[in-house]
C-alpha cells in the first residue's frame, strides 16, 4: 500500500470511527433534569483548527496550487469531523488574513502540536497530528523556494 | 487505548537504523543537502531518546542498536526519503497509541514530514511532489 492510500485508509477508519462513536446521551440516573447535554471537549479544536486551514489556504497565490490543495482536503477533513459530531461547520472562506505568510505555516504546526495533548478522542489526536505534519511541509517549501 | 511496547520497540529499531543510515549517507548527498543531513540525523537521535523512555515507561527494556546495517545501494536521496517515509507511517500509527505519547509521536510525525518535503523538494524542484495532502486523500 502506498503512502497516500495508506493514510487516506488511516482517515476513513478515523472519520468511520468517529460517525460510529455518535451516540445518544445516556438517560439521566436521577430525576432531576440534565440543563446542557454534555459538550464535545474536541468541537472547539476541530473548529480552531478549520479557520486556521482557511487561513493557510487564503494565504497562499493561486500558483501555488500543490499547497492550496492540500490544505482545503485538510479543511474537508476537519468539517467531516465537525459534521460527524453534529457540529456546526463554519462556513465560506477565511476573511481573516494570515499576520506574516511566511511564518503563518511554522506557527500554525506548533499550535497544532500543543493541540494534540488537549484532544480527548485519538482520532482528533491523529487529524492534529496530521495537520501539523502539513504544516511543517508547507513552511519547508516556502522556505526551499525562497533560496531557489 | 494501550501502549504497545512491540510498536515502540520496532519504530526504536527502525530509529536506530536511521541515525546509522544517516551517519553513511550524509557525505554521499548532494552539498546542498549536508546541512539537511545534519539535522535530520539530530532529529533521529532525539526521536531515539523518546522512544528509549516511551519503552522504558511500558515497563519493557529498550534495545539498544545494532552493530552495523545493511546500507541499501542507489541515490542516497532515495534511499534517504525510503528511510523517511517508512517512518512517517510509523510515528503516524504511533500518535493513536498511547495519549502520554501522543504529542511526541505527533511531532515526530512533523519533523519526518519535513525531512520528506525536503529530500522531495530537493530531487524535483517542485512543490506538488515535495507535499503530502495529509491526512492523504
Amino acid at each position: 500500500m502506498d503512502r497516500r492510500a495508506f493514510l487516506g485508509a488511516a482517515l476513513g477508519a478515523a472519520v468511520a470511527a468517529c460517525t460510529a462513536e455518535r451516540r445518544p446521551s445516556p438517560a439521566p440516573t436521577s430525576a432531576a433534569p440534565s440543563p446542557m447535554p454534555t459538550a464535545d471537549p474536541d468541537v472547539a479544536l476541530l473548529t480552531a483548527w478549520l479557520v486556521s486551514e482557511r487561513r493557510l489556504l487564503a494565504s497562499l497565490p493561486p500558483a501555488a496550487a500543490p499547497l492550496r490543495n492540500a490544505h482545503a482536503t485538510r479543511a474537508a477533513a476537519v468539517a467531516e469531523h465537525l459534521a460527524a459530531r453534529g457540529a456546526p461547520v463554519p462556513s465560506g472562506p477565511s476573511t481573516s488574513p494570515v499576520r506574516d505568510a511566511a511564518t503563518a505555516p511554522r506557527d500554525a504546526s506548533s499550535r497544532y502540536l500543543a493541540d494534540v495533548a488537549r484532544a480527548a478522542s485519538a482520532d482528533v489526536a491523529v487529524l492534529g497530528a496530521e495537520l501539523a505534519a502539513g504544516a511543517r511541509q508547507h513552511a519547508v517549501v516556502l522556505a526551499l523556494a525562497a533560496r531557489r | 487505548m494501550t501502549r504497545q511496547p512491540d510498536a515502540l520497540a520496532a519504530l526504536l529499531a527502525e530509529e536506530h537504523a536511521a541515525i546509522h543510515l544517516y551517519g553513511v549517507l550524509g557525505p554521499r548527498l548532494p552539498e546542498g543537502l549536508r546541512e539537511y543531513a545534519r539535522l535530520a540525523y539530530d532529529d533521529h537521535r532525539r526521536h531515539r531518546d523518546l522512544l528509549v523512555e516511551l519503552v522504558r515507561q511500558a515497563g519493557a527494556t529498550p534495545a539498544p542498536p545494532l552493530l552495523s546495517y545493511a546500507v541499501p545501494q542507489g541515490d542516497p536521496r532515495a534511499v534517504a526519503e525510503a528511510i523517511e517515509d517508512s517512518l512517517a507511517i510509523r510515528w503516524h500509527a504511533a500518535v493513536r497509541l498511547d495519549a502520554a505519547a501522543r504529542q511526541g509521536a505527533a511531532a515526530a510525525l512533523a519533523d519526518e514530514a519535513a525531512h520528506l518535503a525536503t529530500l522531495r523538494y530537493a530531487r524535483r524542484r517542485n512543490a506538488a511532489d515535495a507535499v503530502s495532502a495529509f491526512p492523504g486523500r
